[in-house]
């Protein structure tokens, strides 16, 4: 509801305006022109400066065109436009809030968006190297086991063919030297023989003597005879029993020499199961180092894997700055269409078209706050008009300055 | 594997939370307002645990809330809102609502209030 205390000031400066010339109106166009241009060119567009020459321009040229007889037919009109155009500054000033938060907001969220993705980018780099260290680690160790298997296969094999050759010849010497042993043995029955003979021929020569004796001097020389082949006969039989212990020693020497050739041949197989004992030794320590490496990086790919994870969440959960956004601008967009529809009746107003709009713009700027929802709403629409800045929430003192003026009255997350 | 129902009418926000919560092991249906997650949970589907915006078209997040509630009496249902009014949050609390969470909630956060309300989840 307009009061006549409200119009005051308006009233002070129409008095102002209503002493300006069309040249006067003119210059503070030209001013406003310079200020706008100014700004642009700064980057830092000083709205309610501009907003303020421009009034002053239009409306002095207004009341230079009409004069001032309209004018006082009008004066509460007139003071109305004024009132409202000066709280324009303040319409301004809370758009100008609004669209600063939505600014800030989006700002805050993609900056932390772009450090997660940049976070997400490195730990992916990471666990590629990983992988490529893994993989080229993997590509040495199988082209070293294969190394070593084909090593190990070459040394079976050589060790099966030195078995394959040693065992035939060791069965062709075996068979040899059991001929050998067995002709050898085949002598010993003849060595036998001859000491039965000898045993024979000395009972003989035993018998002649006896009979050389009982046949007095005619058989002197038949005794000559016997005793020479007694002789013999002890001679032969001590050659007999040598050849039989030689052919005996003979059969233990061969016996020996089999045995360490049949040991010999088993230090030669052990030699060669040696190495490979060892080739399988150092293959089993290798696979022994690659059993915690390959622990250590699945837990570093868990790892890795989980910080990525939580990342590509948060920056999801950032995309709520996107439905924040949607709505301050929704805001905007229904404050600057109650703006224009305001100011369009105010132009039919100065035109003498139509009535004065039904509330003040200060109103209206009121009415804006009944559809705000957030807090960041309230904050810019308090600071926008020059008013104190409701509570800030409870937002996270460390949060950006968009987040704090997203905050809220009361706790951020409440479970009843 | 725990599933959500979560109900909003930007539909960015339903693909950036679903793909949130798909990321972290949930099964997630949405609905684009009130009155259409209603019409699934009349249709007999039964969620672990509701999310729902407020301020929505058609049935709002407070109406979905008091009849959901007459639905599904212990599944539990929180607000994801930005709307900041003490009065409208209360009114929550009234019709039912297990828990209240204003925009911007991060997504570790969000995960950490779910996991609260949903043991074993």
């Amino acid at each position: 509801m307009r009061k006549p205390e409200d119009l005051k000031a308006p009233r002070r400066l129409l008095a102002g305006l209503t002493r300006m010339t069309r040249r006067d109106a003119g210059l503070l166009a030209l001013v406003a022109a310079a200020l706008l241009a100014h700004g642009l060119w700064a980057e830092q567009v000083p709205w309610s400066a501009v907003t303020g020459v421009l009034v002053g321009a239009l409306l002095g040229g207004w009341l230079a065109r009409h004069g001032h007889g309209g004018l006082a037919r009008n004066a509460d009109e007139t003071a109305v436009v004024v009132h409202d155009i000066l709280t324009l500054r303040q319409a301004f000033g809370v758009l100008q809030q609004q669209v600063g938060a939505t600014i800030s907001s989006s700002e805050t969220a993609v900056m932390s968006m772009m450090q997660r993705m940049h976070r997400v980018h490195r730990n992916a780099a990471e666990l590629r190297e990983r992988i490529v260290q893994a993989v080229q680690r993997s590509q040495a160790l199988s082209a070293d086991s294969l190394d070593r298997a084909g090593r190990h296969g070459q040394a079976v094999a050589a060790l099966a063919e030195h078995q394959r050759t040693q065992e035939a010849a060791q069965a062709d010497n075996q068979a040899r030297v059991r001929a050998v042993a067995e002709q050898v043995r085949q002598l010993t029955p003849l060595a036998a023989l001859i000491g039965d003979i000898s045993r024979q021929t000395n009972l003989l020569a035993i018998n002649a003597s006896i009979e050389a004796a009982r046949a007095g001097r005619e058989g002197e020389g038949f005794k000559v005879v016997a005793t020479e082949v007694r002789r013999m006969s002890t001679q032969t039989a001590e050659a007999a029993r040598q050849i039989t212990e030689g052919i005996q020693r003979a059969a233990e020497c061969i016996d020996v020499e089999m045995a360490s050739a049949a040991r010999m041949q088993r230090a030669g197989s052990a030699v060669e199961l040696g190495e490979i004992a060892r080739h399988i030794q150092v293959l089993g320590d290798t696979l022994a180092d690659v059993v915690p490496y390959l622990g250590e990086l699945s837990g570093r790919m868990d790892s890795g894997m989980a910080e990525v994870t939580e990342d590509i969440i948060n920056t999801l959960g950032d995309m709520q700055f996107q439905d924040i956004n949607r709505q301050l601008l929704e805001q905007i967009n229904a404050a600057l269409t109650s703006l224009s529809d305001h100011f369009a009746q105010i132009y039919a107003l100065i035109d003498g078209q139509a009535p004065p709009p039904p509330q003040l713009l200060e109103e209206l700027l009121a009415r804006w706050t009944d559809n705000y929802v957030m807090h960041a709403q309230r904050i810019a629409h308090a600071l926008g008009t020059g008013q104190p800045a409701p509570a800030a929430g409870d937002a996270p003192a460390d949060a950006p300055a968009a987040l704090q003026l997203a905050g809220q009255q009361g706790r951020r997350i409440e479970l009843f | 594997m725990k599933h959500i129902l979560l109900v909003d009418d930007s539909a960015t926000m339903l693909m950036s939370l679903k793909g949130m919560l798909e990321i972290s092991g949930f099964k997630v249906d949405t609905a684009a307002d009130g009155e259409a997650a209603l019409a699934r949970l009349r249709g007999g589907l039964k969620p672990d645990l509701i999310i729902t915006d407020i301020n929505m078209p058609r049935l709002d997040g407070i109406g979905l809330i008091r009849e959901a509630r007459k639905l599904l009496r212990f599944t539990p249902i929180l607000a994801l809102t930005t709307e900041s009014q003490q009065g409208r949050r209360d009114e929550a609390k009234r019709n039912g609502a297990t828990g209240w969470l204003v925009k911007p909630v991060g997504g570790s956060e969000l995960l950490q209030v779910i996991r609260q309300v949903l043991p074993g989840a």
